[in-house]
């Protein structure tokens, strides 16, 4: 790195190092997800030789998901992280607040916890409708 | 450790205090729709559906005018017969749904009678299915036991019928109060519908005894007002002609009262091409219109005596 002269303490870099991290962490993911080491090979002579810039910002890739909860909950877990990374421990951020104030943020997330089991719950309501003619 | 646990009590009371309060309000009027958009149960309220569709029928049997007569059914028998109200002033046609069971036909038999002392004639029109015993797990408490508590009509029902419904859906869940809940609120309809359909259905004869029941007692009220009670079925598809269920069926109706009460009922069954149904229950497209249920309606009721008395146009 000195030879290259590369900074190592900004941010650029940290992004080049994510970057890798990410390509290195889906391409892995490959292999997870293919049922065969040739469905997995497969893939990759798609992802290297039919390419297509668009297709990652279809809906259902990375972040850009319909989930609407599993999205919130990615960008909570990210949000959290970044606070750890910078020395801030939300516990202890919410230990020094008022009774008042914690209890409603513990509320307001099993409240929101509540309603992403109930909108993901049971069957459709048309199973329970009694569709005559 | 002490200051803890009253800590969490206390949390736990608060808590569940505003699910309390939330849930509460998801059955006014004001925020109904919203919490149920909420959590993705709005289709669970948002159309005319389960007790919204049967109290109409509860409540038009109940109101006296000059209807003589009255045709109930299932809705193979509101499908065909719907239509002819304009022309009939003198029926009345309330032909509802399989799923209130023999137990709304007898209910609707029942506050006709009381609001109609002229009454001659009562026409059953049932499919053999609507003969099978027992309460649907996924229709009956919405179109059944929502519908009877809410009119008061659960009352005119036997201790045992009401101890079976009991037995099914939750003796808790038969008060009127839970009931309400459950109906204004797309969350707990959602929670409990769900719930429900996860226990196991107990198979049920083809012609159940609860059935009979409520169909002799039908008769009975017939035979104390002077009236009389016909039993017809409703077209069948041909998938069903020398079927195993059929066969069944026959067996089993033939030990069972009605054969005794509605001898011709198994010989007036009539068979139509599989292609006519959608669902194979319900005429569909080209065979859906009222032109071709009355072709229907004179075949197989021609000689029932029934068509002595219903205009079809």
């Amino acid at each position: 790195m000195q030879i290259l002269k590369i900074n190592t303490k900004c941010f650029s870099w940290r992004l080049f190092q994510r970057s890798i991290t990410f390509a290195l962490v889906t391409f892995a993911w490959m292999f997870f997800r293919a049922s065969g080491m040739r469905d997995a090979v497969d893939m990759l002579g798609l992802v290297i030789f039919r390419f297509d810039f668009s297709h990652l910002f279809r809906q259902n890739v990375f972040l850009l998901s319909s989930n609407r909860q599993l999205t919130a909950g990615i960008l909570l877990i990210m949000m959290v992280d970044g606070m750890n990374v910078r020395g801030y421990r939300v516990r202890e951020l919410l230990d020094k607040q008022n009774i008042i104030f914690r209890w409603l943020c513990y509320i307001a997330l099993l409240l929101y916890l509540l309603i992403c089991v109930l909108q993901n719950y049971g069957a459709p309501a048309s199973r329970f409708i009694y569709f005559q003619f | 450790m002490k200051k803890f646990v009253i800590k969490l009590c206390v949390f736990i009371i608060v808590f569940l205090s505003i699910v309390i309060g939330l849930d509460y309000l998801s059955m006014t009027e004001q925020y109904r729709m919203p919490l149920a958009k909420l959590t993705n149960s709005e289709d669970y309220i948002s159309v005319n559906v389960g007790p919204d569709e049967i109290k109409p029928y509860i409540e038009k049997a109940g109101e006296t005018n000059e209807y003589t007569q009255l045709i109930i059914g299932d809705s193979v028998c509101r499908q065909m017969f719907d239509g002819l109200q304009q022309y009939n002033s003198e029926i009345c046609i309330l032909g509802s749904n399989g799923s209130v069971t023999m137990i709304g036909q007898y209910i609707l038999a029942k506050l006709f009678i009381e609001s109609h002392p002229e009454t001659t004639d009562i026409w059953l029109v049932v499919l053999p299915t609507a003969l099978k015993g027992g309460f649907g797990l996924r229709y009956g408490y919405q179109y059944a036991v929502m519908p009877f508590v809410e009119t008061d009509t659960l009352q005119f029902l036997e201790q045992d019928t009401i101890d079976e419904m009991a037995d099914i859906y939750g003796r808790f869940f038969l008060k009127k109060d839970v009931v309400y809940a459950i109906d204004r609120s797309g969350i707990n309809r959602k929670i409990y519908l769900n719930a429900l359909s996860k226990k196991e259905q107990v198979q049920e004869a083809e012609v159940g005894e609860t059935s009979v029941l409520y169909i002799c007692k039908i008769m009975e009220l017939c035979e104390k007002n002077n009236i009389r009670l016909h039993m017809l079925p409703g077209p069948v598809s041909d998938v069903n002609e020398d079927s195993e269920y059929m066969r069944r069926f026959a067996k089993e109706y033939s030990i069972s009262p009605l054969a005794e009460m509605f001898p011709e009922y198994l010989n007036q069954i009539k068979y139509y091409p599989a292609e006519q149904f959608g669902d194979g229950l319900h005429f569909s497209g080209d065979y859906a219109n009222q032109q071709q249920y009355n072709k229907k309606i004179w075949e197989i009721y021609g000689e029932s005596g029934l068509m002595e008395f219903l205009r079809t146009e």
